[in-house]
């Protein structure tokens, strides 16, 4: 009787111990990028890249980059050009953000994305920090 | 009536035969080489054949290559070697033009890095 005690007592802290590292775990998942308002963008806290999507700009093409990360961006108080946030080809800091871009790419650090509405209403970076 | 046929048949060949295409690299696809030319511009080489080449990128050397500009192909560039350099996956999809390097290569129209 003692021992089915004690087993049930082991399966009990075991079931806990789980339940207490699956929360840990939960935590640790990025989270849903949140609005600042209707028309002000929004911010997007510990998310990794998961696509980015490049366009040459040759004849046809802007120049534009365009990325997802892995929380969900439908929350932005702006519009999603194809699931996309823009990184606008004209943007004086272009190259910076970009560079930026690859690195976390390259790394899959976690990084805070800060995103606002451009033009047509689409969101677009603007700017990140890396942790 | 016979003539008739013939001119629709005349125009739809013309249509079938300039139809629009442009290559596909499968999102699955790796960089295996990148390739830069003292001017600038350069290739992009794949693991995979491009799907649907354009009839401009036939050639036989370059039929898993897309190339890029010295002035507006730097973005892409920076991303294929990123790509390379971490064998990340990528998909990219042409112009269905040769504008870089004439009628042999396909122009890199844009691309996704995963």
């Amino acid at each position: 009787m003692q021992h089915e005690l004690n087993m049930h007592r082991r399966t009990g802290i075991a079931v806990g111990t789980l339940v207490a590292a699956m929360t840990v775990a939960s935590s640790a998942m990025a989270s849903d990028c949140t609005s600042a308002g209707a028309g002000a963008g929004g911010t997007c806290v510990g998310v990794t890249l998961t696509t980015l999507y490049v366009e040459s700009g040759v004849t046809g093409t802007n120049g534009n980059v365009y990325i997802a990360v892995d929380g969900a961006m439908t929350p932005l108080g702006c519009s999603l050009n194809g699931g996309y946030v823009t990184l606008p080809r004209a943007a004086s800091t272009f190259n910076a953000t970009y560079a930026s871009l690859l690195a976390v790419q390259t790394t899959k650090a976690p990084f805070n994305l800060r995103v606002v509405q451009g033009d047509g209403g689409y969101c677009v970076v603007a700017y990140l920090i890396l942790h | 009536m016979k003539r008739n046929i013939f001119i629709v048949t005349a125009i739809y060949a013309l249509f079938a035969t300039t139809s629009f295409a442009a290559a596909v690299v499968p999102d699955n696809a790796h960089v295996i080489q990148v390739r830069v030319d003292a001017d600038g511009r350069g290739m992009i080489f794949f693991d995979q054949p491009l799907g649907t080449p354009s009839a401009c990128g036939q050639d036989s050397s370059y039929k898993n290559a897309l190339a890029f500009s010295a002035t507006s192909g730097k973005a892409a560039l920076a991303m294929a070697l990123s790509a390379k350099a971490t064998g990340a996956t990528v998909g990219a999809y042409g112009t269905g033009a040769c504008g870089v390097y004439g009628d042999y290569v396909e122009d890199f129209a844009y691309g996704m890095m995963h």
